[in-house]
């Protein structure tokens, strides 16, 4: 069954054709929200919501793209206002003290490099950081991210060649380690 | 030259390294989260299809307002006929003194409480049955019959109380699950569904340690 074929059985109000559609494309938007996340609950909320609006306006759907595309732009703008919204909290909460980009709570042991990599990932503004974690973490083409966050495919490699300069810089004093 | 060599194995050292960033786990838990999208797609259909809850708690307020000023209206004629019939009487205290505030909560609490003991009954009532296609479509009427109550206890006064609130709200969730079951979907599949809202909430057990407390009120 094709996108166009699975959408109408959906509309049709068959309950299998729903679970399939959902099964197709769950884990690459699960995976997402939790690269994005840190967190497996926000990840799934992030996931459900997006399934929950997209299951919502199916009926909008026009095909004019792949149903993992236009999946893919909700996802991207629930996990990116979700985001904000929990950085909005959790700056209430702290009350005044300076945050990083999108506060996480950071593994522990592990070797420094790695850790400053992470961290200097999360740092990232929050733009670049999807562009970069969908392209150089989770494997998406450039085509892929233009079309889920609405600009050009140019405009994507732009914004990954910047994050990945800030990254660099950031882990400048590790040069010996990750260029041997 | 240096610099496009450095490029280069950065991009590498980010190939190799950045797929530990945020790991996800290996198993995705699909099951849980479709689950929780069909009782949230369920919860807004019901919402849709059902009076906007607004106007259905407008309407009851305003059904409450109208026997008060009513109930108000004759207690003050029953009194002036009483003054008429024997002023003697005129002296004595007024009955409307009494604080009504205390009062309204109070009927409140009680209202929540017997339609928490329905709720509990029923929720007692399904656990104890099997999967039963005639059983279940009696106790999918009456949870059509509590949820309606419980969506007007949520606008009402008595879900003030953030952890009864709580309650309610999950309460409303496990019954419009009840109320919507799709025959289409197989009666085990739904009961799954129902029994692990039930199952996560623990809403049975809340509401049999809040109903005593609630009953001594």
């Amino acid at each position: 069954m094709d996108d166009s074929q699975l959408v109408a059985a959906v509309l049709a109000g068959q309950a299998s054709a729903e679970r399939e559609l959902y099964d197709r494309h769950v884990d690459r938007i699960y995976r997402l929200a939790f690269r994005m996340a840190g967190d497996d609950t926000l990840a799934r909320d992030f996931t459900q919501d997006t399934f929950v609006r997209a299951f919502g306006k199916l009926a909008d759907f026009r095909g004019e793209s792949s149903l993992g595309t236009w999946l893919h732009t909700i996802a991207t703008s629930v996990i990116l206002n979700g985001l904000k919204k929990v950085r909005r909290i959790r700056s209430r909460e702290i009350d005044g003290d300076e945050l990083p980009e999108v506060a996480i709570t950071r593994r522990e042991a592990e070797p420094d490099l790695k850790l400053k990599l992470a961290r200097a990932i999360d740092a990232l503004p929050e733009g670049y950081r999807m562009v970069f974690v969908m392209h150089d973490v989770e494997g998406y083409t450039h085509e892929e991210i233009g079309s889920a966050l609405g600009i050009q495919s140019g405009t994507s490699k732009a914004q990954l060649f910047r994050a990945r300069a800030r990254l660099r810089s950031e882990l400048a004093e590790f040069a010996g380690e990750w260029a041997s | 030259m240096n610099d496009q060599m450095g490029d280069e194995k950065f991009e590498e050292f980010l190939q190799r390294e950045a797929r530990s960033y945020n790991a996800p786990p290996a198993n995705v838990p699909r099951d849980e989260m479709f689950a929780a999208i069909t009782a949230q797609r369920r919860l807004s259909d019901v919402r849709h299809k059902t009076p906007d809850r607004r106007h259905t708690a407008r309407y009851a307020w305003i059904g409450m307002a109208a026997t008060l000023v009513i109930g108000v209206a004759i207690g003050k004629f029953a009194l002036s006929s009483q003054d008429t019939a024997a002023p003697a009487l005129a002296a004595a205290p007024s009955v409307q003194s009494a604080p009504q505030s205390s009062t309204d909560t109070t009927s409140y609490a009680r209202a929540a409480t017997a339609e928490l003991s329905r709720a509990e009954a029923l929720l007692t009532a399904y656990s104890a049955s099997g999967a039963n296609v005639a059983v279940d479509k009696q106790l999918s009427g009456w949870a059509r019959d509590i949820l309606s109550n419980t969506r007007l206890l949520l606008d009402s006064p008595a879900a003030v109380d953030p952890a009864r609130r709580k309650l309610l709200q999950d309460l409303e969730l496990v019954l419009v699950q009840m109320v919507q079951r799709s025959p289409e979907a197989g009666a085990n599949e739904e009961r799954a569904h129902i029994d692990r809202s039930l199952e996560r909430t623990q809403v049975l057990t809340r509401l049999r340690s809040t109903l005593p407390a609630a009953r001594i009120n």
